[in-house]
């Protein structure tokens, strides 16, 4: 274990508690939409290349790897990897960048929720839950948040 | 990038406050009127002026006035102008503008400014939401994916390259204090310094935490100031002996344009800046005397002296604690930087490199050749100063 982890800071995250301080919602756009509605189905759907294959995130009229606007909203399946974090507050939250194994240059911006701020560890591997929020004209929206797997 | 014949003639800052009774053009025509007098040139030379952001919707206190603000009250006749936020690191983005200009030669002497009253302008007690009024009907760019989970500062979005860097390199908290540790060593020498007293490692580690791993004495200190830069063409200026040649800048950006999304967080942009600079320049990273490294967050310094070869990766933090203890061939941040002598927003560090060259700031000269670098995450800019 690197010492980095040895400093973090004492504290219990709840999602409860997480979902009363939302900030402002999402545009979700034509082009981001699907992104923010995918948590209906309980899944995190990110663009994808039909073409190529490549996951596109942001959203992209076109893929940025291959050019193609074949593009389509699969679902991506855990397990997801803690890239980074942070700890901000108060209240207490857990700032991340999330990867994931299929894709080494895919970083997702969220939060890990439901956790022992002391129970973080770089790499470490998450499960993804959703928070519903109203979006524009109040349509539903689910923030995709991240619960390190096998926690409590 | 060639830029012959391009130099900085003059610096000038108000003075630096918490919290200021001037307005943000009061204190940008101090500062004007200082770099003009630093440079021996009157205001009716100036014929460009460069600035970042220029007037937009910012943070309280974050954008200064505008270039029409400037013109006006000072009675300019340009023949050009440029503001915009979106520049490779930004003031400096100005300042390459400016070198642009004027080694077309549609210019002779480029005014860039940058002012903040950030100090004045703190914002209430949280939950403080700046981007409520921004966002009536939801946030969209680069914001729609960060904000709302209320990552609404760059703090939020640096600590994780922190994070991340001190885990790779096996580091922790009481090696990220030699940035810190180097600030305060230089900041007894700046009688304009905020934090000018000594801070124990022990102090440091029981500060309160902004974002962690990064705590109150990682970040910089929120000020109202000023400041200005004259970049001209060697064969105006009065005094050549005086003026610092821009020997070479670095803009590069290669990766992804995000925060979040920069592919490696333990490097940045300032790596494809440096990268850059170095690649149209025959001076090389051991040439360097002098060196203002972006220090708003901690962490940014070390990437920075990794990133223009200062040091080896993953060497940044013990090339700090050498140069805390005056052990390193190159002076680093030797104002105090922005951590102890206010958030000039890169201004500061160009200032003191500059001075430091011409031997006439704070102490005596330091050499001939001085770096300044300034940005974090996917923004960045360098740009290299000689007296050879």
């Amino acid at each position: 274990m690197a010492p980095i982890e040895d400093q973090l800071p004492a504290g219990r995250i709840t999602e409860a508690v997480r979902a009363q301080q939302v900030g402002p919602f999402p545009r979700a756009d034509r082009l981001t939409l699907p992104y923010w509605e995918a948590g209906v189905c309980g899944e995190l759907r990110i663009q994808r290349c039909h073409a190529c294959g490549y996951r596109n995130h942001p959203p992209k009229p076109r893929c940025r790897r291959c050019g193609s606007g074949e593009l389509t909203w699969d679902p991506l399946a855990a397990p997801f990897v803690l890239y980074s974090f942070a700890v901000a507050g108060a209240p207490l939250w857990v700032p991340a960048v999330i990867g994931h194994p299929d894709q080494a240059d895919l970083r997702i911006f969220s939060e890990v929720t439901d956790c022992d701020v002391r129970e973080l560890r770089i790499d470490a591997r998450l499960d993804v839950a959703f928070r519903p929020v109203r979006g524009p004209q109040g349509t539903p929206l689910y923030l995709p948040v991240f619960r390190l797997r096998g926690a409590s | 990038m060639k830029l012959d014949g391009v130099v900085i003639s003059g610096f000038g800052v108000s003075p630096v406050a918490r919290r200021s009774e001037s307005t943000a053009i009061e204190l940008t025509v101090d500062a004007v009127e200082n770099a003009l007098a630093d440079a021996q040139l009157t205001a009716d030379t100036i014929d460009g002026v460069a600035t970042w952001p220029g007037s937009v919707l910012m943070t309280p206190g974050a954008s200064g006035p505008s270039i029409a603000a400037v013109q006006d009250v000072m009675r300019l006749e340009l023949a050009w102008y440029c503001a915009g936020h979106e520049l490779p690191g930004g003031p400096f983005g100005a300042v390459v503008n400016a070198a642009l200009a004027v080694a077309s030669g549609m210019c002779s002497h480029v005014l860039v400014y940058r002012t903040l009253t950030e100090g004045s302008s703190r914002k209430p007690a949280p939950p403080f939401r700046w981007y409520d009024e921004l966002a009536p009907e939801g946030v969209g760019g680069a914001l729609e994916w960060t904000l709302p989970y209320g990552a609404a500062s760059a703090a939020h979005w640096l600590a994780p390259y922190a994070t991340r860097y001190l885990h790779e390199f096996g580091r922790d908290r009481t090696d990220l204090f030699a940035v810190a540790a180097n600030a305060r060593r230089h900041a007894r020498g700046n009688p304009a310094a905020i934090y000018a007293e000594p801070l124990s490692l022990e102090d440091y580690l029981a500060a309160r935490p902004v974002v962690w791993p990064l705590c109150l004495y990682d970040c910089d200190v929120p000020v109202d100031v000023s400041s200005a830069v004259i970049v001209s063409a060697a064969s105006a200026c009065h005094d050549r002996d005086r003026a610092l040649r821009i020997e070479a800048v670095g803009t590069a950006l290669h990766g992804r344009p995000y925060y979040e999304h920069w592919a490696d967080l333990t490097t940045m942009a300032a790596a494809d800046a440096c990268q850059a600079m170095w690649a149209s320049t025959e001076l090389t990273p051991r040439d360097v005397d002098v060196a203002g490294l972006y220090d708003g967050f901690s962490i940014l310094a070390p990437l920075w002296a990794e990133a223009a070869a200062l040091c080896a990766r993953g060497e940044g933090l013990p090339f700090f604690a050498a140069a805390a203890r005056g052990e390193t061939g190159v002076l680093v941040n030797s104002d105090g930087g922005q951590l102890t002598a206010g958030r000039l927003h890169g201004m500061g560090l160009l200032r003191e490199v500059g001075r430091r060259l011409r031997g006439d700031g704070l102490a005596g000269p330091a050499g001939e050749v001085g770096l300044a670098a300034l940005g974090g995450g996917p923004v960045a800019a360098a740009i290299l100063l000689s007296r050879r």
